[in-house]
C-alpha cells in the first residue's frame, strides 16, 4: 500500500443529508444536525442583516430548520441548489417579516471579505472555489458597484430608498446592481460548469 | 402585468431582496406566467446572491438556538417512535384478542389466514399464548363431563400467580424507599433565586412595587421557585393572586386578567351570566366608589364581553379599536391601583409565553403601577417567545429598568442534581448506576429527575434493602428509555384502566382542567373523586386550589373548580400519545360537554369551543365558535386574536364550501380580517382584503391603473352631478343591505389608503363618495362624519372648494339631527375645510370638551388632523404658547391613546415652531427626527422639504439643494403626492431656495444666468398655483414670489403679490410673515437709490419701522439681528 494516496470518504452532499434527513430516525438526526452544521451560520447571518435583531434572527433560523425537518417545507433535489433554495427561503421570510413591522435602518456596508470564506474541511471543493472566486469578484467590484451592491443586498431596503441613501438615480442604482450581479452569477455558473 | 423588459430590470434586485412587496409579486408573476428568458435569469442572479450571501453574511448562530432545536427534533422522534410503538402494540393486542377464539376455532377464514400469517411472522408472544390457550381449550373440551383436570388447574394457577407478580409491581412494597409521590419534593439549588424573590417581597411590604421576570426551559422549576417564595415569605398582610396562560390555541382574550377579575368579584363557576354582571359590578363599585365605577364598569364589561356596545347610551358604547383598547386599559389600571392602596399586591403570571396579544399589552400598560403602587407583578415564562413576554422584558428594562428584575433559571449542577436524587429517593448514599443515570437522563432538569426518581421507585427498579438501596435488573430497563416522555408514558401505563382513561380525557382540555366539564365527558357512572385521588396520588393532577395556604391571603384567579396537570410537560406528553381518532372522539366530547355544562354562558368559551371542535374536525362548528369568537375579541379590542379567529373561520368555511360557499358570507368574513388588519395596523394587508370583500359584493375594484382612471373619470362626474343635483344626502327607502355593507368596506378602505396607498387613494375615494349617493343617511353609522370627510377630501385634493362647501352643508343639517359624534366630526372636517380655504377665525374651533369627548369615542385620526392642523394655524398666527400645547396634546394622543401616528403629528408641528421661532439648530434635529420616525412617502416629503427650509435660512444652500434633491426624488416616485398639503411645503422651500440663490447672486454682483431666471419664473408660478389652494402658504409664497420678481426687475408684478401677501397675511392673522413682508418690502424699496419709491405711500424707512415694531412684539431676536446685517448690505448697496 505504500506511495497509495489514503482516501477520505467524499463529504455527503446537500441532497444526500436532505434525502436522509427526511426519514426521521437516528440517521435522519444526525443527516439534520450535519445540514444545521453547515448552513446555521448562513441563515443566520442573513436573517441578522435583514432583520437588524439577533433575536428575531434566532426565531427565524429556528422557524425554518423546525419546518425543514418536519418537511412542512421542502427542497426538491434537481430543480436548483441547496443554499440557493435556502436562500430565497430566508430572503422571503425575512421580507414577508418586514413587511409586518415595516421597519428600516441605515445601510449596513458589506462585511469585510479579507477573511476567505470556504476553508471549511467539511466543503467541497466545489463550494470552496466558489467562495474563493466570488470573494475576489466582489473585491474587484469597482468601488460605485461595490456600494451599490451594498446597498441593496439583504438590507430590507427598497432599492428607490437604497437610491435615495446613496444620493444616486435610480437608474443608476439598478445599472451598477445589474452589472455586478452579472459578473458574480457568471462565475457560479462558470464554477458550476467546471463541477 | 409588468413588462419583460421592467422585470428583467428589477430581477437582480428581487434576487438581492430590495424590492418593494408590490414589484415583488409583479416580478414573480411574470415569471410565473411563463416566460423562460426571466426564470432563467431569475436562477442565475438567485444563484449569485446565495454566493454573495454565502461569503457576506455567514454569522456563527448562539449554541441555545442549536440546543433548542436539537431538543425539538428529538422531542419529535420520541413522539413519532412511541406512536409507532403505540401502533404496533395496538395491533398486536389485537391479535392476543383473537388468540383464544382461534384456538376455540372460531374465526372466519380470512380473519383466520391474518392471524397464522402473523404467528408465521415470528410473534413468540402470540405462539406461546396459543399454546397456553390450546392446553386450556383441550383440557376444557375433555372436562366437559367430568372433574376438572389437573392441567386446567395447574394452567389458571399459573395465570393467577403471575397476575398477582405483575400487579406486585405496581404497587409499593415493605422494603420500597421513601419515593418521591409521597410528599413534594425538595428545592435544590434555587438559593439565589429565593433571596432575590424574598427581597422584593419584604420591600413590597414596605410599599415599594418592582417586577420580576423569571425565565427558564420547561421543568426547571418557575412555579414551584414561586410557590416556595410566597410560602416561605408567610402572611404579611399582602394581597396574593396567581393566574396563569394556557396552551390552547383558541385564546381567551386577557385571559389571566379576566381571571384575576373573576377572582376579586368572587364569582362562582355554576352562576350565569347576570350574576357574574352583578359580582363585577359590586366589586368595582367597592374598589373604585360610585362616581368612578360608572367609567371603569362599562370598559371591564366591554373586555369580559358582555357588551357588545356598538350603541347605547353606555360610555363604552360606539368605541372601537385602539381606543376602546385603551380604556380598557384605564380601566383596569385603576382597579389595581386601588387594589393595591388597600393591600400591597402580588400578582403572579406563569407561562406568559402562551399569552395572546392583548394580554401583553394589558399587562405593558399595568407595569407603570409598579413604581407607583406597592404592586409586585412576578411573570415565568419559557425563553424565544419574543412577541409574547420577550416584549415585556424589552419595555420593562427600557422603561422601569431599576423595579426591574430578571432571574434565568438553569439546569441543575451535577452535585445538585445528586442532591435532588437524594432528597428524592431519602437516602444519603444512592448507588453509582443510579448516580448516573440521573446525571445522564435528568439533564440537570428537576422535573426529569423527579420523573426519573418516580418511575425507579414505582417500577421497583429500586429497593432497600438493610438500610442501604440496592438496584436491580429492571434498571437497565429504565435507562433504555430514550425520553422524559417515555418515562412518563412508562407511568401512565401502569395506571388503572379508568385512571388513564381519565387522565388521557382531562389532557383534551389543556392544563386546566374544569370538573364539571370533566365529569360530562366521563358520563354518568364515572367516580371522578376516587380516580382523581389515584392521579394525584401519583403526581399527575393536583386540585386548582391546593396552593392556598392558611398563612396567606391567596386567591386563585380561576374562580372555575377543578384540576391542574403537576406540570405541562405532563399534559402535553398525554396528549401527544394520543391515536389521532381517539383524540378527535375526545375532543369532540369535550366540546359537547362544555356547551351543555357553560349552556348559560357560552360567550366565555368561544375560543375554546373553536378549538375543540377543530380539533375534533367538525369543521361546521368550530367554523361557527371561531367567528363568533373573533366577534367577542373585536368587540373586547383583542383585534390580534380576531385576527386570528377570523382567519381561522375563513379558513374552515373554505375547507367546507370550496369555490361554492356562499359570496355574502365570505364577503363578511373578509371583511371581519380587514378590519382586524386595520385595527392592528397592518394596512397594505388589510386593503387587499377590503378589496376581495368589495368583489364578492359584486362590485368591480380596477386592477390596473387604466381601469382605475378610466373609472374615475365615471365616478367624478357622477359625484359632481349628484353634489348639484341634490341626491346627496335625501332619504331613500330603496337603499339595500347590500348597499350598507358596501360603503362600509370603501369607507374603511379609503382609511387605510390615506396612510398606506397613495396610489389608488384618490380614485377610491372619489367611487366611495360616488356611493354615498346611493345611501339613506339614516341608516348609515357615520354618515355625517361621512359627508364632511367627502367635503374635506375635495379641500385635501386641491379639486375645488365648491363641492367641499356643498358636502359641509349637507353635513351640517345631518349633524342637527344627530348626536354628539355627529356634530364632533362635522366641525373637524370643517375645521380642515376653512384651513385650507382660509378662514382661520377661532369660531371654527372646537371646544376643549367636545374634543375629549371625541377622543373617548375613538375619533383618534379625525381628532389628530385636527390638533395638527390647529398648530399650524397657530404657529403662522404667532401664538406660540398655544402651539406648545397642542403639541402636548399630540403627545399625549400617542401615549394615553396608542394612536402612534400622532407622533409624526407632534415632531413635526414642533420642528414647524422650531423655524417659526427661527431657532434654526434645533429645528434642523427635529426635522431630521420627524423624517425618521415613520416609512411614509408624504412624512418625508413634509420633513424634507421642511429641512430645506432649515438650511436656506441657515444659508447652507449645498445642504438645502441636497434636501430638496431627495424631495424632489421622491416626489417623481412616489404617486399621490401632488396634493397641495404635500407638494405645497416643497414648492414653499423651492421658493426660498431660488431667492438664496438670486441674492446670494446679487451679492456676489454676477450676471443672472438665464437659466436661473427661467428656473424662478417656472418655480414662482407653480408656488403660487398650489398656494392658491392651501392658505397655509400663501403668504409666504407671494411674500418670496414678489421680492423674486422684485430681484428680476418685474417691479409691477412684485408690489402686486406684496399686496396679495399683506392682504392675505392680514386675513390669516399671520404676524410673523407680515413682519417679513415689511422687512422685505423696506429691503426692495431701500435699494432703490435715485428716484425713491413708496408702497401704499410709505418709504422703505416706514416700512423698517413696521417690521421692527413687528418682530419685537413677536420677540424675534433673530430676525432683528438680520435686519441689522440687511442694514450693513443696504448702505453698502
Amino acid at each position: 500500500l505504500r506511495g497509495t494516496a489514503i482516501q477520505q470518504p467524499a463529504p455527503p452532499s446537500d441532497e444526500d443529508l436532505i434525502t436522509a434527513a427526511s426519514v426521521h430516525d437516528e440517521n435522519g438526526v444526525q443527516a439534520f444536525g450535519l445540514l444545521y452544521d453547515r448552513h446555521g451560520s448562513f441563515v443566520y447571518g442573513i436573517a441578522r442583516r435583514f432583520l437588524r435583531d439577533p433575536r428575531e434572527a434566532e426565531d427565524l433560523l429556528q422557524d425554518i430548520f423546525v419546518k425543514l425537518w418536519e418537511r412542512q417545507i421542502r427542497f426538491k433535489p434537481g430543480k436548483a441548489r441547496f443554499t440557493t433554495w435556502l436562500y430565497t427561503v430566508t430572503r422571503n421570510r425575512c421580507l414577508d417579516k418586514l413587511k409586518v413591522s415595516s421597519r428600516r435602518g441605515p445601510i449596513l456596508p458589506l462585511p469585510d471579505l479579507s477573511v476567505a470564506q470556504g476553508d471549511d474541511p467539511e466543503s467541497d471543493s466545489y463550494a470552496s472555489e466558489c467562495c474563493r472566486r466570488v470573494c475576489a469578484a466582489i473585491a474587484e467590484l469597482p468601488e460605485s458597484q461595490r456600494k451599490a451592491l451594498s446597498a441593496c443586498a439583504f438590507q430590507g431596503l427598497t432599492h428607490e430608498a437604497a437610491a435615495a441613501a446613496l444620493g444616486i438615480p435610480l437608474g443608476t442604482l439598478k445599472s451598477r446592481v445589474k452589472a455586478a450581479m452579472s459578473k458574480i452569477a457568471g462565475i457560479v455558473a462558470e464554477s458550476e460548469g467546471m463541477e | 402585468m409588468m413588462s419583460h423588459v421592467r422585470v428583467q430590470e428589477l430581477i437582480p434586485l428581487y434576487a438581492l431582496g430590495s424590492l418593494g412587496d408590490e414589484q415583488r409579486r409583479s416580478v414573480e408573476l411574470h415569471v410565473e406566467s411563463g416566460c423562460e428568458a426571466c426564470r432563467g435569469e431569475l436562477e442565475a442572479f438567485e444563484n449569485a446572491a446565495a454566493e454573495v450571501a454565502s461569503v457576506t453574511c455567514r454569522t456563527v448562530p448562539p449554541s441555545s438556538v442549536e440546543n433548542r432545536l436539537k431538543a425539538r427534533v428529538r422531542r419529535d422522534l420520541a413522539a413519532r417512535s412511541k406512536l409507532s410503538e403505540r401502533r404496533r402494540g395496538e395491533e398486536h393486542r389485537r391479535y392476543e384478542l383473537l388468540v383464544p377464539l382461534y384456538a376455540l376455532g372460531s374465526l372466519s377464514r380470512s380473519v383466520r389466514a391474518e392471524f397464522e400469517a402473523h404467528l408465521a411472522s415470528g410473534c413468540r408472544r402470540c405462539s406461546a399464548m396459543l399454546a397456553e390457550d390450546e392446553n386450556t381449550t383441550a383440557a376444557l373440551a375433555s372436562a366437559t363431563a367430568h372433574q376438572p383436570p389437573r392441567a386446567v388447574t395447574e394452567n389458571l394457577k399459573a395465570r393467577i400467580q403471575r397476575d398477582a407478580r405483575e400487579a406486585e409491581t405496581l404497587v409499593p412494597r415493605a422494603g420500597t424507599p421513601r419515593g418521591p409521590m409521597t410528599s413534594n419534593s425538595p428545592l435544590v439549588g434555587r438559593e439565589q433565586e429565593m433571596r432575590l424573590l424574598r427581597a422584593r417581597l419584604a420591600e413590597l411590604s414596605k410599599g415599594e412595587g418592582a417586577m420580576v421576570s423569571l425565565e427558564a426551559e420547561a421543568g426547571l422549576g418557575k412555579s414551584r421557585l414561586i410557590q416556595e417564595a410566597l410560602s416561605e415569605y408567610g402572611a404579611q398582610g399582602l394581597e396574593i393572586s396567581m393566574g396563569r396562560c394556557v396552551a390552547v390555541e383558541g385564546k381567551v382574550s386577557y385571559e389571566p386578567f379576566v381571571d384575576v377579575l373573576k377572582a376579586w368579584a368572587g364569582v362562582a363557576d355554576a352562576s350565569d351570566a347576570r350574576r357574574h354582571k352583578a359580582s363585577f359590578d359590586a366589586m368595582v363599585t367597592e374598589l373604585v366608589g360610585e362616581d368612578a365605577a360608572a367609567d371603569v364598569f362599562p370598559f371591564v364589561a366591554r373586555m369580559l364581553g358582555w357588551d357588545q356596545g356598538r350603541a347605547g347610551t353606555s360610555p363604552a358604547s360606539g368605541i372601537e379599536g385602539v381606543a376602546l383598547e385603551r380604556r380598557i386599559h384605564e380601566a383596569v389600571r385603576t382597579l389595581f391601583a386601588a387594589k393595591a392602596a388597600r393591600h400591597p399586591l402580588v400578582v403572579t403570571l406563569e407561562d406568559l409565553h402562551w399569552a395572546d396579544q392583548s394580554t401583553i399589552r394589558l399587562l405593558e400598560a399595568l407595569l407603570p403601577l409598579v413604581e407607583t403602587h406597592p404592586v409586585l407583578i412576578v411573570a415565568s415564562f419559557r425563553p424565544g417567545n419574543d412577541s409574547t413576554y420577550g416584549r415585556i422584558v424589552a419595555f420593562a428594562d427600557r422603561a422601569f429598568r431599576l423595579r426591574h428584575h430578571r432571574i434565568e433559571l438553569r439546569p441543575l449542577l451535577r452535585r445538585q442534581t445528586v442532591q435532588l436524587a437524594r432528597e428524592l429517593l431519602g437516602h444519603e448514599e444512592l448507588p453509582e448506576q443510579v448516580v448516573r443515570l440521573v446525571d445522564r437522563k435528568g439533564e440537570g432538569n428537576p422535573f426529569f429527575i423527579e420523573e426519573i426518581a418516580r418511575t425507579l421507585v414505582q417500577s421497583g427498579a429500586v429497593v432497600e434493602e438493610a438500610g442501604r438501596l440496592r438496584v436491580n435488573e429492571r434498571l437497565a430497563s429504565i435507562a433504555n428509555y430514550g425520553s422524559v416522555g417515555e418515562l412518563v408514558m412508562s407511568r401512565v401505563s401502569r395506571l388503572t384502566p379508568q385512571a388513564r382513561r381519565v387522565l388521557e380525557t382531562a389532557s383534551v382540555m389543556g392544563r386546566q382542567v374544569y370538573r364539571r366539564v370533566l365529569e360530562a365527558m366521563l358520563g354518568e357512572g364515572a367516580d371522578v373523586d376516587e380516580v382523581v385521588r389515584e392521579l394525584q396520588a401519583e403526581r399527575f393532577l393536583r386540585p386548582m386550589s391546593t396552593r392556598q395556604t392558611p398563612v396567606l391571603k391567596v386567591r386563585r384567579l380561576s374562580a372555575e373548580s377543578g384540576f391542574v396537570f403537576e406540570h405541562a410537560l405532563t399534559q402535553e406528553t398525554v396528549l401527544a400519545s394520543l391515536a389521532g381518532a381517539d383524540r378527535r372522539r375526545l375532543h369532540r366530547i369535550c366540546a359537547e360537554a362544555v356547551e351543555s355544562v357553560y349552556k348559560h354562558r357560552l360567550q366565555d368559551f368561544y375560543g375554546l369551543l373553536a378549538y375543540q371542535y377543530t380539533g375534533a374536525r367538525c369543521l361546521e362548528k368550530a367554523n361557527e365558535y371561531l367567528c363568533k369568537a373573533g366577534e367577542a375579541a373585536a368587540a373586547s379590542a383583542a383585534s390580534a386574536e380576531a385576527l386570528y379567529f377570523f382567519r381561522e373561520g375563513y379558513r374552515t368555511y373554505k375547507i367546507l364550501h370550496g369555490s361554492s360557499g356562499d359570496k355574502e358570507t365570505e364577503a363578511r368574513l373578509e371583511r371581519d380580517i380587514a378590519l382586524a388588519l386595520l385595527n392592528v395596523g397592518n394596512l397594505s394587508e388589510c386593503i387587499e382584503h377590503f378589496n376581495a370583500a368589495i368583489r364578492l359584493y359584486g362590485e368591480p375594484v380596477p386592477r390596473s391603473a387604466w381601469s382605475m382612471r378610466l373609472k374615475f373619470l365615471r365616478d367624478l362626474p357622477a359625484v359632481l352631478a349628484g353634489l348639484y343635483l341634490g341626491s346627496f344626502g335625501t332619504d331613500k327607502s330603496s337603499c339595500s343591505e347590500r348597499d350598507n355593507a358596501l360603503f362600509e368596506l370603501m369607507y374603511n378602505r379609503c382609511r387605510a389608503q390615506n396612510i398606506a396607498d397613495d396610489s389608488r387613494r384618490t380614485f377610491d375615494t372619489v367611487a366611495a363618495i360616488r356611493h354615498v349617493g346611493h345611501l339613506d343617511p339614516s341608516s348609515v353609522e357615520n354618515s355625517t362624519g361621512i359627508l364632511a370627510a367627502a367635503g374635506a377630501f375635495f379641500a385635501f385634493s386641491g379639486i375645488s372648494f365648491g363641492p367641499s362647501r356643498r358636502f359641509l352643508a349637507i353635513a351640517e343639517k345631518l349633524s342637527r339631527q344627530g348626536g354628539r359624534s355627529d356634530r364632533f366630526l362635522y366641525r373637524t372636517m370643517a375645521f380642515v375645510v376653512r384651513f385650507f380655504e382660509g378662514d382661520w377665525s377661532s369660531r371654527h374651533d372646537i371646544a376643549e370638551e367636545d374634543f375629549e369627548y371625541g377622543l373617548r369615542h375613538g375619533f383618534l385620526w379625525d381628532a389628530d388632523v385636527y390638533l395638527g392642523m390647529n398648530c399650524e394655524r397657530n404657529i403662522h398666527q404667532g401664538e406660540y404658547e398655544k402651539a406648545e400645547l397642542q403639541i402636548e396634546a399630540c403627545g399625549e394622543l400617542c401615549e394615553r391613546w396608542g394612536y402612534d401616528f400622532a407622533r409624526s403629528n407632534q415632531l413635526g408641528t414642533r420642528a414647524h415652531l422650531l423655524v417659526a421661532q427661527r431657532r434654526l439648530e434645533e429645528a434642523r434635529e427635529a426635522a431630521i427626527r420627524w423624517h425618521e420616525v415613520r416609512n411614509e412617502d408624504q412624512i418625508h416629503l413634509l420633513a424634507l422639504s421642511l429641512l430645506a427650509k432649515i438650511e436656506c435660512l441657515d444659508h447652507n444652500l449645498g445642504a438645502a439643494a441636497d434636501a430638496l434633491a431627495r424631495a424632489e426624488h421622491i416626489r417623481s416616485h412616489a404617486r399621490g403626492l401632488h396634493f397641495p398639503f404635500y407638494s405645497g411645503a416643497y414648492l414653499t422651500s423651492r421658493l426660498l431656495f431660488r431667492l438664496q440663490e438670486l441674492e446670494e447672486s446679487h451679492r456676489s454682483q454676477r450676471t443672472v444666468p438665464v437659466r436661473l431666471v427661467r428656473r424662478v419664473r417656472r418655480d414662482c408660478r407653480r408656488a403660487l398655483a398650489s398656494a392658491r389652494k392651501i392658505a397655509r402658504d400663501r403668504t409666504e409664497t407671494f411674500r418670496l414670489a414678489a421680492r423674486l420678481y422684485w430681484l428680476l426687475g418685474s417691479r409691477t408684478r412684485a408690489f402686486r403679490l406684496w399686496e396679495q401677501a399683506l392682504d392675505v397675511g392680514g386675513q390669516l392673522g399671520e404676524k410673523a410673515e407680515l413682519a417679513r413682508c415689511y422687512r422685505d418690502l423696506w429691503r426692495s424699496l431701500a435699494s432703490v437709490k435715485t428716484n425713491p419709491v413708496t408702497f401704499r405711500g410709505r418709504d422703505a424707512s416706514a416700512w423698517l419701522e413696521r417690521a421692527i415694531d413687528a418682530f419685537v412684539q413677536l420677540g424675534a431676536e433673530r430676525e432683528l439681528e438680520e435686519i441689522d446685517k440687511f442694514k450693513v448690505e443696504v448702505r453698502a448697496a
